[in-house]
């Protein structure tokens, strides 16, 4: 597979199995192309309706991320979560990692045990539990 | 002189063939007596008949062109034509061209050729270009800025100066209230606000209401408002036109064009020109109001979000920086804030943090986060708890704008700093040691503003003197240039710059580190740049800068 740089950011969405979507980001993920991945998962999530239970961003390609850019995949992992699918951060560049180890997003992103309930707003406090010193 | 001769027909065989000719033509003497004429002169010149002297019935330009070629061919015996080119004038209300063939006794025959179309095609020609380069002239000026004020009274005096005797413009306004702006000819410009009913004056409150669309119209001199003539203007009004401004879906105005009675009145190409101009005037006018609503914005945005002056607090040094990323003179993402302790022996607050993208979303959420760590203040003692609470209070189900920021609480005990340091999902702190020696505060967690819960790891760092704590944003690390232009700054460049800073003031690291920063990046983009220093200061220079902590005992 090519490891050529993509000038434009690119985005391919396909159906791997039935119950398994891969989205194949080429190039730069920031404020310009955050959109583009938000909608396209958007869109897939719900002409793919049921069937699909994992979905599966495809990393190898990616470019720079900015803060928009994790933004959007933050936002990704909140789509998954309300549509109660999987969502995997597949071959994940290095920077994009240290991204998301200094940003304290790792885990969050990636551990399926992680807790999957939906964002309830105005909770007042998480448990006690969740603190870590 | 001789006055009594007769046709020349024979030498050159005119008798025969003029009379009937379809141009006018005239015969005279050298002394500027008509010998003969045909009918079609007769019908031009109708006072004229043979005989008479040529200016006492002619206009004069004819009777000066037949003088000028007979003193030229006097002496000469030559059939040639005179060496000048026709003649032309007016006649009545037509226009004519006069050719001259002179015959050999020193008569001359004025062949009259009518150029009354041509010449008005000329003067429309003439007219359609002037109107045309003003029209350019005036796009020019109009759009050279983009301050309202500015921009009417470019269009009150173009308008005074090319379109009528006076120009009044009267700009949509707050209630009765409306900003006017007048020229007189090529006089000064009066700008004024007048308290003002619209209805008094016809077509003016359609005009500033912008919809629906109406023409320019006439008024009655008569009926036009006392108010709307400028006291400059000399002379009764004759006739008043009002035009309306057209804006981007928004009134733009109204443009009042004043000439005096004893001017021509407008004529209808001048009102369909008067349009044309205020259909620049008016876009013009609009572009300049929406820059200015939004340069206002931003500047209200901008003052709110502008970084603090920041000093000595309580015996700690505190210095900051920031950067605006070039692009653009958009709001950024970065902010920092110190709040100081109450008391003397009361920790001070420093927040540096970074909110992702840019413009007024950013804005908005870096206002809400500065404001909520103010009034969380109190629970400052515990920096998890008090990001746990900001985190919740920004959770949003429309969006994952998130923020990363560091807090660092600092208070001078005896001889150093004691620091509490935590991450949110930000790069952490690098401190400088005395020696040198460069090390990363061991801190880390989780972004605000996205997850249901989040984890933090506080740490306490201990200052000593001349030993500084560096809190800065991506835009340092990440800065792209060096010698290829496309290499990124770096940690291991931050560290090294900062080990070369131990020993200095606050206000040095900020300034080194920026310049530094600054000189890698060049001339290219960046990011916003957001540093702040905390420092130990040494005894002499803390007691010389001590402010506010009067009575604190130096170190």
């Amino acid at each position: 597979m090519t490891t050529l740089p993509h000038p434009y950011f690119k985005l391919t969405t396909e159906r791997v199995e039935p119950h398994r979507l891969r989205l194949r980001l080429f190039g730069d993920l920031d404020h310009e192309s955050s959109d583009e991945l938000v909608e396209a998962l958007e869109r897939r999530l719900e002409e793919d309706g049921e069937e699909v239970r994992e979905v599966h961003l495809d990393f190898r390609e990616l470019g720079a991320v900015d803060s928009m850019g994790l933004s959007a995949i933050l936002m990704a992992h909140r789509l998954c979560e309300a549509a109660h699918v999987h969502l995997h951060l597949d071959s994940r560049p290095p920077h994009l990692d240290r991204m998301l180890t200094v940003t304290g997003t790792l885990d969050y992103l990636t551990d399926p045990c992680a807790d999957h309930a939906p964002v309830a707003l105005g909770d007042p406090e998480p448990p006690p539990g969740d603190r870590a010193e | 002189m001789d006055t009594t001769k007769t046709s020349p027909a024979g030498s050159l065989g005119l008798r025969t063939s003029w009379a009937s000719a379809p141009y006018p033509v005239v015969l005279a003497d050298r002394a500027g007596t008509v010998v003969e004429l045909n009918t079609a002169a007769s019908a031009v010149f109708s006072a004229l008949s043979a005989g008479d002297r040529l200016r006492d019935r002619v206009p004069s330009w004819l009777a000066d062109a037949h003088r000028r070629v007979s003193t030229e061919r006097s002496g000469q015996r030559s059939d040639r034509e005179p060496a000048h080119g026709p003649s032309g004038g007016r006649v009545g209300d037509r226009s004519y061209e006069a050719h001259a063939t002179c015959g050999s006794d020193g008569d001359v025959v004025w062949w009259l050729v009518d150029d009354t179309d041509r010449r008005l095609a000329e003067e429309a020609l003439h007219g359609e270009r002037q109107r045309t380069s003003f029209l350019a002239e005036a796009s020019n000026a109009l759009l050279s800025s983009l301050n309202v004020n500015r921009c009417m009274e470019v269009t009150a005096q173009l308008a005074a100066t090319h379109l009528a005797d006076a120009a009044v413009i009267i700009a949509p306004g707050k209630g009765r209230r409306h900003p006017m702006t007048s020229c007189v000819g090529s006089g000064e410009v009066v700008r004024s606000i007048v308290d003002i009913d619209t209805t008094s004056m016809p077509g003016l409150s359609e005009a500033l209401q912008g919809f629906p669309p109406v023409p320019s119209r006439w008024i009655d001199p008569a009926s036009a408002p006392e108010w709307v003539v400028p006291e400059e203007m000399d002379g009764a009004v004759g006739s008043v036109v009002i035009t309306p401004l057209p804006g981007h879906g928004t009134p733009g105005g109204a443009l009042v064009l004043l000439r005096t009675s004893g001017h021509t009145a407008f004529s209808e190409d001048a009102e369909v020109f008067a349009r044309l101009f205020a259909a620049r005037a008016g876009a013009a006018l609009a572009a300049a109001r929406m820059y200015s609503e939004q340069s206002s914005v931003t500047t209200t945005l901008m003052r709110e979000l502008l970084p603090p002056s920041l000093h000595q607090v309580n015996g700690v040094e505190f210095a900051g920086g920031y950067r605006a990323s070039g692009q653009s003179d958009r709001v950024g993402g970065d902010f920092y804030d110190v709040h100081p302790g109450a008391g003397e022996d009361q920790e001070s607050l420093a927040v540096l943090g970074d909110v992702c993208g840019k413009g007024l979303e950013a804005a908005v959420l870096t206002g809400k986060i500065r404001n909520t760590l103010h009034a969380l203040l109190p629970l400052a003692d515990d920096h998890a708890r008090m990001l746990r609470l900001l985190n919740t209070a920004l959770l949003n189900s429309h969006h994952t704008r998130f923020a990363t920021l560091v807090l660092a609480s600092a208070a001078r005990c005896e001889d150093f700093t004691r620091l509490r340091v935590t991450s949110a999902g930000h790069p952490a702190p690098l401190i400088v040691r005395r020696d040198g020696s460069v090390e990363e505060a061991a801190t880390a967690g989780s972004l605000v503003g996205v997850l249901r819960t989040i984890k933090s790891t506080t740490t306490t760092i201990d200052l000593a003197v001349g030993e500084s704590c560096l809190l800065f944003t991506d835009g340092i690390t990440e800065a792209r240039g060096g010698p290829l232009g496309d290499e990124m700054f770096g940690e291991s460049r931050l560290r090294e710059a900062l080990g070369e800073c131990a020993g200095m003031p606050a206000e040095a690291v900020v300034e080194r580190v920026q310049m530094l920063a600054a000189d890698w990046v060049g001339r290219g983009v960046h990011d916003d740049m957001a540093v702040v220093a905390i420092t130990t200061p040494r005894p002499d220079v803390f007691s010389a800068m001590t402010r506010g902590a009067a009575g604190r005992r130096p170190a």
